[in-house]
């Protein structure tokens, strides 16, 4: 009992700044303009909805793919170099979980854009004549959701490797093995835990982004979360927003319920 | 077997860590298809002198041939030597089929050369019928047993053997003893074996090479290294040991009043005599010639009995190993007794 009472505060802030909120648009979807699925059918017969869920779904595979593949290496940096090297990579992990998705966004924005750092330096090179158009396409979008996403990559990747024992990379190097044998036939198949968790995860969170695609999509690219924003926002339609946000929840809990799954059969 | 290259040679070979000396100046040769047990305590260097056979230690002093040729800072990968873990060390993501056709796959052998071996090598070690399971659907004596046949696949003139059977219960521990002894006979491939267990050493080894504190104490067959130790530790380290104050003069050594005249006379050095505690014997109760004993405590151990005892002259401890059969009832604690052995039976250090 008394646990429960310490516990309420949370639970009651939860349940009014969270649960009602999200009832009422779960209800909303169902009742606005009137009681019924016609929501539901209209997103999903609407090509537009469609071409930005193919959007939402090519991106998010595009920054999942990227993220775990570079985090891997950056993985390995940060467990088996040297102290110095080490202490970088930590340091290169740790900083931008320290920074907001905001000025992130802003700071790849003068960055990428048309007369930002990047184009505006190979210009002044003489390497182009005209910008490379690197935002308000999905490109930016992918940079941009990638550099956010890999160290979310990198800790299931680390518990991964760490669990892998020296032993086994010896025994396989005493037998002749090469260097590059070993990393792809031994060492890479037993963190393939690691890469499978990482790649859910990543996945999942990049499903609901919003700030990064806005941004660095200027508009073009619009993936879902967007799409939800506009339809709330700037042609009012607040059922079908509603039953956009309740298509994403149902999509993102699913794969949570897969990764939930897989963490509670590699633990035991 | 003197006419014949040694396998291995190793030539004051030494390791240190910073300032710390983990291995001191080893010399030995290993010859080839012998058993060769690297037996010490927990860092005595055992480990170390293995690990820099395999490649995976670099040698700071010293030289190490391989066939005659020097391989002092050749890689691991070069060397083509066998190699068993503690903990066995299996590809966890294969199947013991493909575990066994790892390194043979790393040879480039062909397809069907491979199968051919990979069938035998399951067959000698005695898992037909497993071959398609993973190590985590195993027990530890079988993936032992995998770690064995994966080691020996490919034929390796060398098998260097770290603790391999140090997670194993006692009674698969002998069978995989036996095994192993099996295997080492049938194959003739070079063994050097890493224990800290002295019976396991005796028990398998053409020849022991017993390690304290980073340096090798004694290399000799098993027969040698427990019935002439050559130092206190090595007898020590192999069984118990009664170790006894005496005095020398000459070739007679005293114990109390109790007096032994060796073969010859001992190095002027000589301090202790000491007596493996079955060489011991009781003496009939009339005899006066014997060590006089208080019995201190009677331990039955089946066949044999174990008494602890107590030099009545000045309180040294002793235990001496009879058969429960030939001790009387009233070899009891507190009765006095006398204790004797053969003069050939005694060391001295």
């Amino acid at each position: 009992m008394s646990r429960l009472l310490l516990l309420s505060p949370l639970l009651l802030f939860l349940g009014l700044a969270y649960l009602l909120p999200l009832s009422g648009v779960m209800l909303q979807s169902v009742t606005t303009p009137e009681p019924g699925l016609q929501n539901y059918s209209a997103a999903l017969g609407d090509p537009l909805v469609w071409s930005v869920i193919w959007r939402t779904l090519r991106v998010c595979l595009c920054v999942t793919v990227l993220a775990v593949v570079l985090a891997y290496p950056l993985t390995l940096l940060w467990l088996k170099g040297n102290t110095a090297t080490r202490v970088l990579v930590e340091l290169a992990i740790m900083i931008p979980f320290w920074l907001s998705v905001l000025s992130r966004a802003f700071g790849w924005l003068s960055l990428l854009s048309n007369r930002g750092l990047i184009n505006s330096w190979l210009q002044s090179l003489g390497i182009i004549a005209e910008p490379l158009t690197m935002v308000r396409n999905e490109f930016g979008v992918v940079i941009g959701m990638m550099h956010f996403l890999i160290p979310f990559a990198v800790f299931p990747l680390a518990s991964a490797m760490r669990s892998v024992d020296d032993r086994v990379i010896l025994a396989a190097r005493g037998m002749g093995a090469s260097r590059m044998r070993i990393f792809w036939q031994i060492f890479v198949p037993m963190t393939k835990s690691g890469i499978v968790g990482a790649a859910l995860l990543v996945f999942v969170f990049s499903l609901g982004f919003y700030i990064v695609p806005t941004l660095l999509g200027g508009g073009r690219s619009v993936m879902i979360a967007e799409l939800i924003y506009l339809r709330i926002f700037q042609i009012p339609n607040w059922g079908l927003a509603a039953a956009l946000s309740a298509l994403l929840m149902v999509s993102i809990g699913a794969f949570l319920v897969a990764l939930i799954k897989r963490a509670g059969v590699s633990t035991t | 077997m003197s006419a014949r290259k040694p396998a291995i040679e190793a030539i004051d070979i030494g390791k240190d860590y910073g300032t710390f000396t983990a291995l001191s100046d080893v010399s030995m040769k290993i010859m080839p298809g012998e058993f060769l047990t690297l037996l010490g305590p927990s860092g005595s260097g055992k480990t170390t002198f293995l690990m820099m056979l395999a490649g995976f230690e670099a040698v700071t002093r010293g030289f190490l041939k391989i066939n005659g040729f020097d391989k002092t800072h050749a890689d691991a990968e070069s060397r083509g030597f066998g190699m068993m873990f503690q903990g066995y060390a299996l590809f966890p993501h294969m199947t013991v089929e493909q575990n066994i056709a790892f390194p043979l796959k790393v040879q480039k052998r062909p397809k069907s050369e491979i199968r051919d071996r990979v069938t035998d090598m399951i067959d000698l070690v005695g898992l037909s019928g497993h071959g398609h399971k993973r190590p985590s659907g195993l027990s530890g004596g079988q993936q032992q047993r995998v770690a064995l046949a994966r080691a020996l696949a490919y034929e390796p003139p060398v098998l260097l053997l770290d603790e391999p059977f140090s997670a194993l219960d006692k009674n698969l521990r002998g069978q995989m003893q036996d095994e192993l002894r099996r295997i080492h006979a049938k194959m003739g491939t070079t063994f050097v074996f890493v224990t800290h267990d002295q019976s396991e050493a005796l028990a398998l080894s053409s020849r022991v090479a017993i390690f304290d504190q980073g340096k090798l104490q004694q290399l000799a067959d098993p027969t040698t290294v427990y019935e002439r130790p050559s130092t206190r530790f090595v007898a020590e380290f192999l069984g118990d040991i009664n170790v006894l104050p005496a005095i020398f003069d000459g070739p007679v050594s005293k114990v109390g009043d109790f007096s032994v005249t060796l073969p010859e006379a001992p190095a002027a050095s000589a301090r202790h005599i000491a007596v493996r505690p079955e060489k011991l014997a009781l003496q009939p109760e009339s005899s006066q010639i014997g060590l006089p004993c208080v019995i201190t405590d009677r331990i039955y151990m089946g066949a044999q009995s174990r008494l602890q005892l107590s030099s009545v002259a000045d309180g040294s401890p002793l235990v001496i190993d009879i058969k429960t059969a030939d001790l009387s009832s009233a070899a009891e604690p507190g009765h006095q007794i006398r204790v004797g052995w053969a003069a050939k039976d005694s060391l001295i250090f």
